[in-house]
């Protein structure tokens, strides 16, 4: 089931268009990474998810309904941009405050639960605006859980933190995900982290969606390849793909063709030399997943 | 809509702004209730008269002072203060004279508001707000509820804390009937809370704290219809619309329920306004992203 349904999703600030023909799809129990360049459209997207910003065009559901439903219903739990706190009022304050707004029943209990998740129970009694960096983005993302939300929308809660801060709120994350089944979008610039949690992928570049891809897809692709560039790549990457039919081809927009899974290079230039086809570079590339990433943010993907 | 008022009353209570105003109020309650009974009392008036009489200054003085003394028009003002008094000071009179006329109680509610609306914006708690409560006309309600019970609050405190000055320092009050009194106060709490909700508007239109604080003095001092009593002088036969205005409505109020403008009148005036910022208001919430 689909969590999170956006088709032809479009936000338009002005004659800017933000956001743009915006299509995404997050299962139930996924963690998404929501990946793209500053300015790309992930904080309009989240915010049109969380039912704060009203799109221009296209529609999305949450759990089958308007985000804004979703959101009466306390079925989504939003930190977007910053924790929003009131930095004067302390922790168990902040808390509280929206707490009664959600209409709980406990609130006090539900307070405490959450201090304790998050690891500030000792801070509860604390001015937020004493808070560190990691600190507060815990207290935001107790925030976000008030209420238990099924989903929660995670905008860059990374960001400002020390490696040591973002690894704890990573394991919070996962936390949520494995034992109370949340499902979460996460957006983050710190791609080490987001891929040793996300389930799922989607990348976004200058407000269209480029591609949504699984975990072990994304696995897959930063395996290491062979890239090679031939004289007539066309006819390179018939020749390819018929003697290696098992092996992943792509060709690229330069010309150039990758070949995952595995290939032997020797056998790859002789098999090209049989036909008569110039190879005028071969080698072996090992690729990160930023690498990966950076090139989908920046570049037109062609699988 | 209740989980929002419960949510605020818990903010007012355990945030610092709401104490900070009201122990402003009670300070200036004091020092202007107390003011009144030192320049109305027949002794002072009397160095007064000697000082005026001898050109020189008497007693302490705290600000910009003139190196002759007091003047013709010091003396006139404390005498006409002191007639007040002799033919019978109301607690309306009293209570208009330091809070109303000068636009005190409604510049200080609508800085309150402005704070109170404008840092849910700009902390970002917003957010939280909205993602459980997307129904904007709720909030709004739920606003405006708080802004009258404000009103109110404040108006009770300028009220009491200002008749409690004025019984210990002895100052002679003419007391009104009750249900003047009372009309009179619901009069005045009308016409703060209409301050209040076009101060409210002015933060939902811009999401900015500085700019609702200038907005709502700007409209609580009285330089709007000040601006428009100016421009009204090029038109004599439209003159009487600088009458429907919330700051011609409140200095009426400073003289009591005799003042120029009639209940009625005054009532309709702050109705009106509070309507049209209410109705600007749910537009403008429903229209603009969080």
């Amino acid at each position: 089931m689909n969590v999170v349904e956006a088709c032809g999703l479009t936000k338009t600030f002005g004659g800017k268009t933000a956001v743009d023909h915006f299509d995404m799809h997050v299962d139930q129990g996924d963690i998404y990474g929501f990946v793209g360049r500053n300015g790309a459209g992930k904080t309009t997207v989240m915010r049109m998810l969380a039912g704060l910003a009203a799109p221009t065009g296209g529609e999305a559901h949450v759990f089958g309904t308007s985000p804004r439903e979703a959101g009466a219903s306390r079925r989504i739990g939003v930190l977007i941009e910053q924790p929003g706190l009131y930095g004067s009022m302390t922790a168990v304050d902040n808390l509280m405050m929206k707490a009664l707004a959600l209409g709980l029943v406990d609130p006090k209990a539900a307070v405490q639960d959450l201090l304790a998740f998050v690891g500030l129970e000792g801070a509860g009694s604390k001015k937020a605006k004493t808070f560190s960096m990691g600190m507060k983005q815990r207290l935001g993302l107790a925030l976000a859980l008030l209420g238990e939300p099924d989903l929660l929308l995670l905008d860059e809660p990374l960001n400002g933190l020390d490696p040591e801060g973002a690894r704890e709120i990573r394991q919070l994350i996962v936390r949520l995900n494995e034992e109370r089944g949340v499902t979460v979008v996460v957006s983050s610039h710190v791609l080490e982290q987001l891929g040793k949690m996300a389930t799922r992928y989607g990348v976004i570049r200058e407000g269209r969606m480029v591609r949504e891809l699984t975990a072990a897809e994304v696995d897959q692709e930063c395996s290491d390849f062979l890239q090679l560039e031939a004289a007539n790549p066309t006819l390179a990457l018939a020749v390819l793909q018929e003697r290696f039919g098992a092996l992943n081809l792509q060709a690229l927009p330069d010309g150039a063709i990758r070949i995952y899974g595995g290939a032997d290079a020797g056998e790859v230039g002789s098999a090209l030399n049989e036909q008569g086809i110039a190879v005028s570079a071969l080698f072996t590339h090992r690729r990160d997943l930023e690498e990966f990433f950076v090139e989908m943010m920046g570049a037109e993907y062609r699988g | 809509m209740a989980n929002i008022l419960r949510m605020d009353l818990y903010r007012l209570v355990h945030g610092k702004s709401l104490w900070i105003f009201l122990g402003i109020i009670v300070v200036l309650a004091a020092a202007g209730a107390g003011t009144m009974a030192v320049i109305t009392d027949p002794t002072f008036l009397e160095s007064m008269k000697v000082s005026y009489t001898n050109g020189a200054p008497a007693g302490v003085n705290i600000g910009f002072t003139s190196p002759s003394g007091p003047d013709a028009d010091d003396l006139l003002q404390a005498n006409a203060l002191a007639g007040l008094v002799a033919q019978g000071l109301t607690p309306e009179a009293l209570i208009g004279n330091v809070f109303l006329g000068g636009g005190g109680l409604s510049s200080l509610f609508a800085v309150f508001v402005a704070i109170f609306l404008a840092t849910e914006f700009e902390s970002g708690f917003s957010k939280n707000v909205f993602t459980v409560q997307p129904n904007r006309l709720a909030f709004l309600g739920a606003r405006f509820l708080e802004i009258a019970i404000l009103a109110a609050v404040f108006t009770a405190l300028i009220v009491v804390a200002t008749l409690a000055t004025a019984a210990v320092a002895g100052l002679p009050l003419i007391m009104s009937p009750l249900p003047d009194l009372l009309l009179w106060t619901a009069l005045v709490v009308l016409a703060a809370t209409g301050f209040g909700m076009l101060t409210a508007l002015a933060v939902w239109v811009t999401r900015k704290m500085a700019a609702g604080i200038v907005i709502g003095i700007v409209l609580a001092a009285g330089l709007v219809t000040l601006a428009l009593q100016s421009v009204l002088l090029l038109f004599p036969s439209a003159s009487f619309l600088a009458d429907f205005t919330l700051s011609s409505c409140m200095s009426s109020l400073s003289l009591g329920l005799a003042g120029p403008l009639g209940v009625p009148h005054i009532a309709l005036v702050c109705a009106a306004f509070i309507i049209v910022a209410a109705a600007a208001s749910a537009v403008v919430l429903q229209r603009k992203d969080v």
